[in-house]
């Protein structure tokens, strides 16, 4: 391997980081299910991947290669827990994973600039309940002393906001074109 | 499995307590049902984005990632914050390295990324004959065209140090090297400005074209407007070469200059021209008191720093009493020291009891609403502009306080303060002064009456579409009337405007004719002009892009729609407006076309 190439390689790795950061994200999480732990593993995948550069065919697509790694990850960290799912949960979790990035990239692209927008229109009780969840990551009981709402209330209102903000970017998108 | 019992599904599997039975459930549903792996699929995109969104808010709030995590979650996660900046400089160093490196990468190389996007009507990205809307992060490549809507600015960062912020109704063609030595990029229509890192003779040079001229920069600061007839540059730092391409004239315009086309001979020539055309009419004022807060404290230095949630300042002026009403405000700060970019709010404050003397934390004015906001670069002794008469109308004392959304670290601002020579000024205009919408037509204005001459009349010009038609049934109609309705019936009119001088204003009228309805009106920018009445089809028609004005009500009997489509013509040439009405029922709305005595109007301000 020459110096040049390991740069070329480098450089691809980064462009494909770049441009797939949602949906390699995407698939940590829905792995492990957790904000914080997917975002530690997600950077231990970009370190990962830029290490391993030169073992990437550019001939073949970007994804299912970097799907791979982090899928390694995922596993060496239950391992390092000692906390390891149930092979078969572990199976159907990769399977539903799998399922979550199976997209087409623009529409992330499109939909992450949609949010944006539509983020700003929340009222305040719900931006409250978004930012508890999404932002600082509780959930249960926890979240639901914050807001002062039951369990069971919570899951209903987290549902109502998903609709709203999912229709909210269906109109943006929308009116853009 | 019901739609309810799936939807139940999903949300506890979004919550991250979901059994392993109701796991086996779901996992089976996504597999049988075509439509429940779709819900997935939605579900769980926006899920991954909302919380990339939240992440990005609360960076934005000035809250600081590490610190929330380790209050609510518990676990110490700044090494971990440390760790993505780390590799964050460690992945910017690898893509200029690259890029400066012989050995680079030929096929589609990275060119930059999007920084920021502001103001509304969004930025597109033309790449593959396809455009995609971009935002934060959005890589750009060597062939991609950018877009920015009539009322959006982007600010980029480009490989080799360089920061370009585009205006509003703008167009950039990223050439890409040209040469071993040679970045180019092509400002095709609009305004933007540029920062680039100095470079020294042997280095890449980096080359700006416009279609008429091309700009070879050295590390500088400058502003760049092209025209279809002409170009101006205005260089507030360093140096560049400034050729006409089809005279072959070069000039070389330095640190205060600024040089155009078509004004017979290109030459340098100073900006107090700018400067004073600028304030012609106005009234000067300066800040009373002045101060910034950093720590907790309030320091009245030479200098006035924002810089995220840690600091931000303070502005008094006295407005004297003034013989007519005040008709425009604004308020210009010249940097000083720190150089930065990024999003800049000015808000009304609370009251005005303090002074620079005794302002302390307790007795601070709070901000009320937001009366203004800039974004973008601010350069070496870059003088920014805002519009603050929506808060200053009247006599009387008034503060203003300036804030900067969070960008990242060594971002901060600094502005001269009124113990410097640089301090804040508000200039007041009166009633001499004609309304008008932009402050950027204004100052266009003044500027070409100081530089061309005399002062001129305003010139009106009333023009007609060249073509119009109406889309119905899938087909064009080309009738002495044109009809909207929802999606089914979109009129498409086409208007050539010609160069007669700076264009201050343009609106359009249509006049009823046939049908009165009610709705809303929205009037697009057409993705082109290269049609005609006779020869649209679907196929070739073109698609709106921005929403350039909308009018909502009645429309009646021999009724006048009139919009301010200024945002879209602002030059000549060709463009097209497509018009639509808001779905309501069977609401449609016909008006007079260029083949009826009602024809449509464009009346243009020179």
């Amino acid at each position: 391997m020459t110096e040049d190439s390991t740069k070329d390689s480098n450089f691809k790795s980064f462009v494909n980081i770049n441009e797939n950061r949602s949906k390699l994200l995407a698939f940590i999480l829905a792995n492990v299910q957790d904000f914080d732990v997917s975002e530690d593993l997600f950077q231990e995948t970009i370190l990962e991947i830029l290490k391993n550069g030169d073992k990437y065919d550019s001939s073949r697509p970007f994804l299912p290669w970097a799907y791979g790694i982090s899928r390694n990850i995922v596993r060496r960290f239950w391992e390092r827990e000692g906390r390891k799912p149930l092979t078969m949960r572990q199976e159907v979790l990769e399977r539903l994973a799998q399922a979550a990035v199976d997209t087409d990239c623009e529409l992330w692209r499109e939909e992450r600039i949609a949010l944006q927008n539509c983020l700003e229109k929340l009222p305040a009780r719900l931006n409250k309940l978004f930012v508890l969840r999404y932002g600082y990551n509780l959930k249960g009981q926890k979240l639901a002393d914050r807001v002062d709402f039951k369990v069971g209330s919570v899951r209903t209102t987290l549902a109502r906001l998903r609709k709203r903000l999912r229709e909210c970017i269906t109109t943006q998108i929308n009116q853009v074109y | 499995m019901t739609e309810k019992e799936f939807e139940s599904l999903l949300t506890t599997y979004l919550d991250g307590q979901i059994s392993d039975n109701e796991l086996a459930d779901l996992d089976r549903a996504i597999l049988d049902h075509p439509k429940f792996r779709e819900r997935f699929q939605t579900e769980f995109r926006l899920h991954t984005l909302m919380r990339e969104g939240a992440i990005t808010r609360l960076e934005l709030n000035g809250l600081g990632i590490g610190k929330i995590f380790c209050s609510y979650g518990g676990r110490n996660i700044g090494s971990r914050f440390a760790l993505i900046v780390a590799a964050c400089v460690v992945l910017v160093g690898l893509v200029l390295w690259v890029w400066l490196s012989p050995g680079r990468v030929n096929h589609r190389p990275v060119v930059g990324v999007c920084l920021q996007v502001s103001g509304s009507g969004g930025v597109m990205i033309e790449r593959n004959n396809k455009r995609i809307v971009i935002g934060q992060n959005s890589p750009i490549l060597e062939g991609d065209r950018i877009l920015s809507g009539p009322r959006a600015k982007g600010l980029m960062q480009l490989t080799g140090g360089v920061i370009l912020s585009l205006e509003g109704g703008s167009s950039v063609y990223f050439i890409g090297r040209t040469s071993a030595k040679e970045t180019e990029i092509l400002l095709e229509q609009g305004e933007a400005l540029f920062e680039v890192d100095r470079r020294e003779p042997n280095e890449n040079r980096f080359v700006v074209r416009t279609p008429q001229t091309s700009v070879t920069v050295f590390g500088t600061l400058f502003a760049l407007e092209t025209q279809p007839t002409r170009t101006r540059i205005t260089v507030y730092e360093g140096l560049v070469h400034f050729r006409q391409e089809n005279t072959g004239e070069v000039v070389n315009v330095a640190s205060e200059q600024y040089a155009e086309t078509s004004q017979g001979p290109l030459q340098a020539i100073p900006l107090e021209a700018l400067e004073s055309a600028e304030q012609y009419m106005g009234m000067t004022l300066y800040p009373t008191d002045d101060a910034h807060l950093e720590d907790g404290q309030f320091l009245n230095k030479q200098h006035l720093y924002v810089d995220g949630g840690r600091r931000e300042f303070y502005l008094k002026f006295r407005i004297p009493e003034v013989k007519k009403n005040i008709q425009k405000a604004i308020l210009q700060l010249t940097q000083l020291m720190d150089v930065g970019f990024g999003t800049l709010r000015f808000y009304e404050g609370s009251h005005t009891d303090w002074t620079e003397q005794n302002l302390s934390v307790e007795r601070a004015p709070e901000t009320q609403q937001e009366i203004a906001r800039y974004n973008g670069i601010v350069g070496p002794h870059q003088v920014i502009k805002v519009d603050v008469s929506d808060l200053i109308k009247q006599a009387g004392q008034y503060t203003i306080i300036v804030k900067q959304d969070p960008v990242g670290d060594f971002n901060d601002i600094s502005f001269g303060s009124k113990e410097s020579t640089l301090g804040p000024r508000l200039i007041i205009y009166q009633q001499q002064i004609e309304q008008q919408a932009d402050f950027g037509k204004e100052f266009l204005r003044d500027w070409e009456l100081a530089t061309l001459g005399p002062a001129q009349s305003p010139n009106q010009m009333t023009l007609y579409p060249t073509d119009d038609a109406h889309l119905e049934a899938g087909e064009f109609a080309n009738l002495p009337y044109l009809r909207v309705e929802g999606q089914r019936r979109v009129i498409h009119l086409r208007f050539d405007v010609p160069d007669k001088g700076i264009i201050r204003e343009a609106r359009l009228q249509l006049t009823q004719m046939n049908d009165v309805g009610s709705g809303t009106l929205k009037f697009y920018e057409g993705s082109h002009s290269d049609w005609s009445e006779h020869d649209l089809s679907v196929g070739r028609a073109p698609t709106p892009l921005w929403e350039i004005g909308r009018h909502t009500g009645v429309v009646g009997l021999n009724q006048v729609v009139e919009v301010d489509v200024s945002d879209l013509i602002h030059r000549p040439g060709l463009y097209t407006i497509i018009v639509t009405l808001d779905e309501s029922g069977d609401n449609d709305i016909a008006f007079g076309s260029k083949e009826s005595a009602l024809c449509p109007k464009l009346i243009v301000d020179y």
